[in-house]
């Protein structure tokens, strides 16, 4: 078995999902992900190293690769932010990972790393805000995508705010943990290397968000309350 | 599969954690349950709001021109490659993720970590560049508030030397830094005073060479000494035997060795060590605090099954500490045996009432009294308020509460917290017949004094014929029979919406279904423990009673409940 393929383990491959998962929309780790992470895992390391040697072009390739990754972490926390405060953020997230690629292993996979800078960044916010909570602003988004029908555009939005008050009422641990694990889909291990504690420390973390939020769904109407006959 | 397992399987189904056992029984179940598909259906509908949310957010993240603003920054930067990984923690921890364990050679990453310090520290160390040469401002900055630290202010996390402001450790209580949580935290001292010239090195070995000489010689001494009293002693053909261990000694979760118990029936019990770890017993304090904790909301929840398991796990968990653990040790086995046996006839406690037309709050007020330490409170409101004549002998509360309840004609509710209140719900005496739904549900919603929306297609007619019951049960009865109408209530809980049974799988948010009543019932407690047959009706479970002698020092059976019997 290669090096890049041993960094990689099989929960953290899909191999474990079983045939209805597959059904779901909400789906974690993708099993088509196989190729595309045995592959990225060499390129990953070249760039890195280039980067290390101080080839700017080659951050500049690995910004690119894990920008939508980064960027949909941070949009999905639904921080209390402008865009351009994301954009600062994405940026600031950026900058810690090439200072911290000096005393990082080439071949260790980034995305972890990268996406648990972003989490320490946005906790940062998150602490910080914490004591003069605000709403994100999750109706503009509703608003730009679904310009359809007023009554559409009402709906999505009531919607829209409804979910994002309900994650936004979620300790920022639980919150980082969640939305790792659904929007970026991380495994179980990357979680591990991502949160910085052991995979069932991590898994705890994220029964815990989903246990919270589905409460905070149900307290909004969004879920029904009402359980099997 | 009981009704809280599918909710939360369904709960957690988007966030795939579920295994391929639960996934098939929740499919399976969802297969022949409507309320449980819509259910999951509207959790699936909200992750996927999540991650659309999301990926509307970063497709307009970031601006155009951010990849050349940010790689500008990154070519300003030293090369990062420019500083050499430390031979810290932070090295071993990389060491240790990136290359796997191999079973095999259990010391291989132990000797992969040192020979990288090694390497690392063979190395010449770096050279700190000059920060002010540099142009460069290096500033420490408080992990709480990212404010700029200076030195007199600064406090620094005892564990991992984080520096706070002292204000921000004062207010957070704890080290900021995530995965800490370390509660102390130091302040850097003055430098200290250079310290007085040390004995010369050739000085310290002679000193050392003496101290092991002197050593050797006394170690000789003992042993002959030893060795002269075993000749003494021992006879040929009788072997000295320790005291075997007793089997029951250390329960079967004790983290008590059991080499540490003393023998069963040997005379007084000798406690085997004379003192006991801070540490150890602090454990055993939050084990048994824990389980207390649990043993008592299992308690107010009425679950005699497991309440009996509980106490039986906790007796047997304390007995080897009652009968031989040293002090402190005893001492706290002792009161949490005392305290679970409290707490398991919680229900046992007894009241004797006698009232001639005195307000209902006044009677409750004799009554909370006894479940006062429990934390229970019972609070009458001012619409319940009603006065009470009665007389109650040795009554147990909670019967005596329900029975105070139906003499004064009104209801009791659970609140959060073990609170009990006296409320009085609205109730619906009426008749109809052939009579349109859509006249009778807005007169049932206003018993309890809310606004109804009718949807256009909640149509048909009812006859029925209620007598004292909750306006909520008759308006979800009249609805479900006119037709199987649904009812929402909206957040606040001021406005009823009825949808008919096609509209109701798709309720506007901010709706949930109307609940039927449900007023507080005082379980039915066995005794505890049992009599004689465990198997009797009032045993509340197949388990044997507990055969632990109850606790020494046992507080006398409260307000007339049964003793517990002793021992075999």
């Amino acid at each position: 078995m290669g090096k890049g393929l041993t960094l990689i383990p099989c929960g953290s491959l899909g191999l474990r999902r079983t045939e209805g998962q597959e059904e779901s929309s909400a789906t974690v780790p993708a099993a088509e992900s196989l190729s595309e992470s045995v592959k990225s895992v060499p390129d990953d390391a070249r760039l890195v190293r280039a980067a290390q040697a101080g080839e700017a072009e080659a951050f500049g390739a690995l910004y690119d690769r894990y920008l939508p990754e980064v960027a949909r972490f941070l949009s999905g926390l639904g921080l209390p932010l402008g865009r351009e405060e994301v954009d600062d953020l994405v940026q600031e997230t950026f900058l810690r990972c090439y200072r911290g690629l000096g005393g990082s292993d080439a071949e260790r996979p980034l995305r972890p790393y990268l996406l648990s800078i972003a989490r320490n960044t946005a906790l940062g916010v998150l602490r910080s805000r914490r004591r003069r909570p605000e709403a994100p602003d999750a109706t503009a988004v509703a608003e730009q995508a679904h310009p359809e029908t007023t009554s559409d555009r009402l709906r999505l939005r009531e919607r829209a705010r409804l979910v994002a008050e309900s994650l936004a009422a979620l300790e920022p641990e639980l919150r980082t943990a969640l939305v790792l694990r659904h929007v970026n889909g991380l495994t179980m291990k990357e979680l591990e290397a991502c949160l910085g504690c052991s995979a069932p420390t991590a898994r705890a973390r994220v029964r815990d968000a989903g246990r919270r939020l589905a409460l905070e769904l149900r307290r909004r109407g969004l879920v029904p309350a009402e359980a099997c006959a | 599969m009981s009704e809280d397992t599918l909710r939360e399987l369904v709960d957690l189904r988007p966030l795939g954690l579920l295994n391929s056992a639960q996934e098939a029984r929740l499919r399976e179940h969802l297969v022949g349950c409507p309320a449980c598909r819509a259910r999951a259906a509207a959790v699936d509908e909200a992750y996927a709001d999540l991650r659309r949310l999301a990926e509307e957010g970063a497709s307009t993240t970031p601006k155009p021109d951010a990849r050349a603003a940010l790689l500008a920054r990154v070519r300003a930067l030293d090369p990062p490659a420019a500083t050499a990984p430390l031979p810290d923690a932070h090295a071993a921890a990389d060491l240790t993720d990136s290359a796997p364990e191999n079973p095999e050679k259990p010391g291989r990453i132990r000797r992969e970590i040192l020979a990288a310090a090694k390497q690392a520290a063979s190395q010449p160390p770096a050279v700190a560049p000059d920060p002010e040469a540099l142009g460069v401002r290096v500033v420490q900055r408080c992990c709480y508030c990212h404010d700029e630290v200076g030195p007199e202010r600064a406090l620094f996390c005892a564990r991992c030397l984080a520096p706070h402001h002292d204000e921000c450790f004062a207010e957070h209580g704890r080290c900021a830094v995530l995965g800490c949580e370390e509660s102390f935290a130091v302040r850097p001292g003055a430098p200290r005073a250079p310290r007085p010239p040390s004995v010369p090195a050739r000085s310290r070995r002679a000193l050392l060479a003496s101290l092991l000489l002197a050593g050797i010689g006394m170690g000789g001494v003992a042993a002959l000494g030893g060795f002269a009293a075993l000749l003494t002693l021992e006879r040929p053909g009788k072997k000295i035997r320790r005291p075997t261990p007793p089997l029951e000694a250390a329960g079967p979760n004790s983290p008590l060795p059991r080499a540490q118990a003393a023998p069963v029936g040997s005379g007084s019990p000798t406690p085997v060590r004379s003192g006991v770890d801070p540490v150890e017993l602090e454990g055993y304090g939050r084990r048994w605090e824990g389980e207390l904790a649990d043993l008592s909301e299992d308690v107010w929840r009425g679950d005699a099954r497991a309440a009996r398991a509980r106490l039986q796990w906790l007796l047997a968990d304390t007995a080897p500490h009652r009968r031989h653990g040293a002090g402190p040790l005893r001492a706290l086995a002792e009161r949490t045996a005392r305290e679970a046996l409290t707490a398991v006839r919680f229900w046992e406690r007894r009241v004797s009432v006698e009232s001639v037309d005195e307000p209902l709050s006044q009677v409750c007020a004799r009554i909370a009294e006894v479940v006062a330490d429990a934390g229970v409170q019972i609070l009458v409101e001012p619409g319940a308020d009603e006065p009470v004549s009665c007389s109650f002998a040795n009554l147990r509360w909670g019967v005596a509460v329900n029975l105070l309840a139906r003499l004064a004609k009104v209801q009791v509710v659970e609140s959060r917290g073990r609170v009990l209140v006296f409320v009085r719900s609205p109730q619906v005496e009426q008749r109809f017949q052939e009579a349109d739904v859509r006249t009778v549900l807005p007169l049932l919603a206003a018993c309890g004094g809310y606004e109804i929306v009718l949807g256009t297609d909640v149509r048909g007619t009812v006859s029925c014929d209620l007598r004292n019951t909750p306006w909520e049960d008759a308006l979800l009865l009249v609805a479900r029979a006119a037709g199987g109408h649904r009812i929402f209530v909206d957040h606040p809980g001021r406005r009823l919406l009825v949808l008919s049974r096609a509209a109701a799988a798709d309720p506007p948010p901010g709706y949930t279904p109307l609940r039927p009543a449900t007023f507080w019932q005082a379980p039915d407690w066995p005794s505890f423990p049992p009599a004689a047959n465990p198997n009797g009706p009032s045993a509340g479970g197949a388990r044997p009673a507990p055969t632990e002698e109850p606790a020494p020092t046992e507080e006398p059976a409260r307000d007339g409940a049964r003793p517990l019997p002793r021992g075999k």
